[in-house]
């Protein structure tokens, strides 16, 4: 069994607005492991991003609050450190990828600047030489060709997946233990893509960190993650390794989302009918139904759903593989 | 041979100079306030204008080959007071703009980036102050600072930052969700950093157009102050050759108003199309017109 770095237990993040109060986290709990990669799939609005800026400590406060629960690294309750502390595991020990490549860098400053940056606030010891050396050679490591040349290029002036390359070697510089990337290529094209994951999965063999995959692309998720949490509504509702889940999905949520996946034929190339998609809409945060979240979308529904036995929890139903609903399908 | 060419990326405010040079009447304007500049240090140093309290013809001596624009009222050379004028003018646009800069900027982007309070408190003093007529504080301030080139500089400083402080402002509330100011949290930044590193460079551009705006504004408003009476003492200036010359002119004598007009005019038009240029150089939603 890997290391556990990271464990949260009992999240809980809300956020105060004009119509109320609202929990966009809900008592979620993850752990991750050095080496491996921990999916967190989920429509928008699911608590996905959320529940990762809070590892960071970035929820925007005031409108947000982590209300609840603690998220420990290495014996570490993250949330109780004095904030000095958490600017010093930023980008050091736990870093993050953002979803716009496009925007996620300053465009002022070159990127060797902004590679060098992280460098200077979390090693100062090394001179500005050797930083500029760590930028040139970080920029090789997620394969940028002549890294000489684009270090001391501006962001306009490289592409939409040349810059995430960057945002990676950024995050990278300082080898964190824990790299948290937030739909990291949902801006970028399948092609793109595709390249990204393969460098991401590479780069974890070789620096041994654990990764949060955020996405809401399953693709993603079966091609990178080693473990996989389904999110709704702020909530997880299933939990299982990669393989489990996708060959034996246990709510029907799941089930849904793999089953609005396209899926062509593989000899004649041409789409299988109609697409199935998942009936009806998110119930709103600001009005949850009592009982199941999932109780207005799902084929299954019974009256212990509708809210007579109260939520349905996270439960295992066969090692290693926890979900919440009170009709399991298999 | 796969001999890479190491060639350095242009900045992004060396594209703006680029562009710049490219503007030739803008080089042109560059260049006459270069010209001024100069010319002010010189008489700083004691090169030029040095003698102009000194008498060298007739009271009221109109422009003639010798003095080409005549002489004052003690036969002192209007011409030396016109060169010897630039200094004041040039100091007084230089430190009343960077007063106002500095204050307009620190203002603006606090009350930008910490918002709550801070924002609440900052708007509600410069409101506050911009509803007090701007005349009256000019006077105020040099009443109690006495008459003088500090107590102008200060008068001046202290009541034009307003515009450049809301500029700021809503530029760095504009700028603080973006996702690099996040990324730059998410690598461990302060609140420090943040702002002064990452979104003071990405709003640059407008302190810069506005110095050069703020520049020629000072200069403009010199004149009104003398013309009230509250100039500069004992020494020539463009504002006190104009106060003169609202005696002279019933006389016939216009040569002091031309010549100080002239001056003033050329480098305030030189600032206001520098100004114009810059924005267009510097500003990114202009680019490619």
């Amino acid at each position: 069994m890997a290391e556990k770095i990271l464990e949260i237990k009992d999240l809980c993040v809300e956020f105060n607005t004009d119509r109320g109060r609202i929990r966009a986290v809900n008592g979620v709990n993850l752990e991750v492991f050095k080496g491996k990669t921990l999916g967190v799939v989920g429509e928008s609005g699911s608590g996905k991003s959320v529940t990762a800026l809070s590892i960071m400590r970035l929820i925007p406060t005031p409108p947000g609050r982590i209300a609840n629960g603690t998220i420990d690294y290495r014996g570490e309750n993250l949330l109780e450190i004095p904030f000095d502390e958490m600017r010093r595991i930023r980008g050091n020990k736990i870093a993050m990828i953002f979803q716009e490549p496009m925007t996620s860098l300053n465009p002022v400053f070159t990127v060797g600047n902004q590679i060098e940056e992280v460098i200077e606030l979390h090693q100062s010891e090394l001179s500005k030489e050797q930083r500029k050396e760590k930028a040139v050679e970080m920029l090789r490591l997620v394969g940028i060709p002549s890294p000489e040349q684009r270090v001391t290029e501006y962001p306009h002036q490289l592409s939409g997946g040349m810059r995430q390359r960057v945002m990676i070697a950024m995050s990278l510089a300082c080898e964190p233990d824990i790299l948290i990337a937030d739909e990291p290529t949902t801006a970028l094209d399948v092609t793109i893509q595709a390249q990204i994951l393969e460098l991401m999965n590479k780069l974890q063999k070789e620096l041994g960190m654990g990764i949060i995959m955020i996405t809401h692309d399953l693709g993603v998720v079966a091609e990178t993650c080693d473990d996989v949490a389904v999110m709704y509504c702020g909530q997880i509702v299933e939990r299982a390794d990669v393989k489990t889940l996708f060959n034996h999905p246990q709510h029907p949520y799941t089930k849904g989302l793999m089953e609005s996946i396209p899926s062509f034929d593989s000899t004649s190339g041409a789409a299988k009918g109609r697409l199935p998609t998942i009936e009806g809409m998110v119930p709103s945060l600001f009005d949850l139904p009592d009982g199941c979240n999932f109780q207005d979308r799902c084929k299954n529904v019974t009256d212990k759903c509708r809210g007579s036995e109260g939520e349905p929890v996270l439960r295992e139903i066969s090692p290693g593989h926890d979900a919440a609903c009170f009709h399991p399908l298999s | 041979m796969s001999e890479t060419k190491t060639q350095k990326s242009k900045s992004l405010w060396q594209h703006a100079f680029s562009e710049l040079t490219r503007d030739k009447l803008a080089m042109l304007c560059l260049s006459v306030v270069i010209v001024y500049a100069i010319l002010a240090i010189a008489s700083a140093l004691g090169f030029v204008g040095a003698d102009w309290a000194k008498e060298v013809g007739p009271s009221y001596a109109p422009p003639s080959g010798e003095h080409i624009f005549g002489l004052d009222i003690f036969g002192r050379s209007v011409f030396d007071k016109m060169v010897k004028g630039t200094e004041v003018a040039m100091s007084i646009g230089l430190v009343t703009a960077l007063i106002s800069m500095v204050i307009g900027v620190t203002l603006g982007a606090t009350a930008g980036y910490f918002g709550g309070k801070i924002d609440e408190f900052i708007v509600w003093f410069y409101t506050t102050f911009t509803s007090i007529p701007y005349i009256m504080l000019l006077v105020a301030i040099t009443f109690i600072l006495g008459k003088g080139l500090v107590a102008i500089y200060l008068a001046l400083g202290l009541t034009s930052w307003v515009g450049l402080c809301r500029l700021i402002r809503g530029e760095v509330i504009r700028h603080k969700d973006r996702e690099y100011v996040h990324a730059a949290a998410a690598i461990g930044g302060g609140d420090f950093r943040k702002l002064f590193l990452h979104i003071l460079p990405n709003v640059l551009h407008i302190v810069i157009i506005n110095f050069s705006l703020q520049f020629q504004t000072a200069i403009k408003a010199e004149v009104i102050l003398s013309f009230l009476g509250l100039g500069v003492q004992g020494r020539p200036s463009w504002g006190t050759m104009i106060d003169d010359a609202k005696l002279e002119l019933a006389r016939g004598v216009w040569w002091q108003l031309a010549a100080a007009t002239l001056a003033m005019w050329i480098v305030v038009l030189s600032l206001n199309i520098l100004g114009d240029a810059l924005r267009d150089a510097l500003d990114p939603k202009l680019k490619g017109k």
